[in-house]
C-alpha cells in the first residue's frame, strides 16, 4: 500500500479498494490516453483494457507520455502496457491493437465499469458515446485543441456528444493542433473527475467543462 | 447593448468580447452573421446562462443587455 500512500490524504482505505476494483476501458492512448493510463494506474486502478490501432510516430514526441525515440514505430497499446507494468507489476492490462469502429467486438464492454474517451476525432467519439450508452456505461469524455480543452462525464442515454458535435466533422484541433502541455492538463482533469465520480462527490455529471489555459477561463458550457 | 463573448478559435473573428447594438426583433443568428462568424464553426451557444447547441439557439430572440457566449467544437485527443 505504500505505493499509494500519498493518495491517502484525500481518500480512505475503503475508497482506495473501490478504485482498485474498478474496471476501465480506455479507448485511445495517444496524447490524452497516455496521461489517463498513467493517472489511473498511479491512483490504484488495476484492471484496464486499452484499445488503439496506432504506432508511435515522430510527431507524437512533443506530447505523448510514452512516445520516445525508442518507441517510434511500436504499438501504442503494447508500449503503454509495458510502461504501466513498470509502475505496478500487479496490474491486469488487456491490450486491443485495433481501430475502434462500428465493427469493434462489443465483448470489450463486458465487465467494464467506466469508459474513457481518449480518441482524437468526432466520428469515433460519437461511436464510443453510442456504444457506452448502449451497454449502460458512464463515459469520461475529454477533448483538446491548442490552449483549450473540455471534460465531462456522460451518463448513458444523455447523448451529449451527439448534440454538441451535431453536423460537425472537425474541431479546433485541426488548426490549433496539440501543444506539449494540453494533454497532461486535460487528461489529469479527466482522472480527478473519474475519482470524484467513483467516490460520489460532485463531479461533472452530464456537464461539459471548458478549459482555457491561455486566459485561465474555466466554465461549464453545456449541461443536461 | 448586447455583450458577445468569443472563445478559443472563434476569437479570430473579434477578440474576446464584442459589444453589439441592440435592436428590436434581433435573434442570435443576426448577431453571428453580422460579426461574420461562420455558423458551422460554433458548437455551443450560451444566452443569458441558458446553454444549448447552435441549432437550438440560433433563432432565439435576444433581449437588450443580453450576454451571449460562443464556443467552437473541440475533438483532439
Amino acid at each position: 500500500m505504500e505505493q499509494y500512500s500519498r493518495n491517502t490524504g484525500i481518500l480512505t482505505l475503503d475508497e482506495i479498494s473501490k478504485i482498485n476494483e474498478t474496471n476501465i476501458l480506455l479507448i485511445g492512448v495517444g496524447g490524452l490516453g497516455g496521461y489517463i493510463a498513467s493517472g489511473l494506474v498511479r491512483f490504484g486502478v488495476k484492471n484496464i483494457t486499452i484499445v488503439d490501432f496506432d504506432t508511435f510516430e515522430i510527431s507524437n514526441l512533443n506530447r505523448q507520455l510514452y512516445a520516445t525515440t525508442k518507441t517510434l514505430g511500436k504499438s501504442k497499446v503494447e508500449i503503454t502496457k509495458k510502461r504501466l507494468l513498470e509502475i505496478n507489476p500487479n496490474l491486469h492490462i488487456k491490450t486491443i491493437f485495433i481501430k475502434y469502429d462500428e465493427f469493434i467486438d462489443k465483448k470489450i464492454y463486458d465487465g467494464i465499469d467506466i469508459v474513457f474517451d481518449g480518441v482524437d476525432n468526432i466520428k469515433t467519439k460519437l461511436l464510443i458515446e453510442k456504444h457506452a450508452s448502449f451497454f449502460n456505461k458512464p463515459l469520461i469524455h475529454g477533448a483538446i485543441g491548442g490552449w483549450y480543452g473540455q471534460v465531462g462525464i456522460i451518463l448513458p442515454g444523455s447523448n451529449i456528444l451527439k448534440e454538441i458535435y451535431s453536423n460537425k466533422t472537425k474541431g479546433i484541433e485541426e488548426v490549433l493542433k496539440s501543444p506539449t502541455f494540453i494533454p497532461g492538463i486535460v487528461g489529469n482533469i479527466m482522472i480527478s473527475e473519474f475519482i470524484k465520480f467513483i467516490l460520489k462527490k460532485d463531479a461533472l455529471i452530464n456537464k461539459i467543462l471548458y478549459i482555457d489555459v491561455l486566459d485561465h477561463e474555466y466554465r461549464i458550457i453545456y449541461q443536461k | 447593448m448586447i455583450t458577445v463573448k468569443l472563445y478559443s478559435s472563434i476569437r479570430k473573428y473579434g477578440g474576446k468580447e464584442i459589444m453589439f447594438e441592440y435592436r428590436k426583433g434581433l435573434v442570435v443568428r443576426d448577431i453571428i452573421e453580422e460579426l461574420k462568424i461562420p455558423i458551422k464553426e460554433i458548437s455551443i451557444i450560451i444566452l443569458n446562462h441558458y446553454d444549448n447547441t447552435t441549432d437550438k439557439m440560433i433563432d432565439r430572440e435576444v433581449k437588450e443587455s443580453s450576454l451571449i457566449h460562443l464556443f467552437p467544437p473541440m475533438a483532439g485527443g
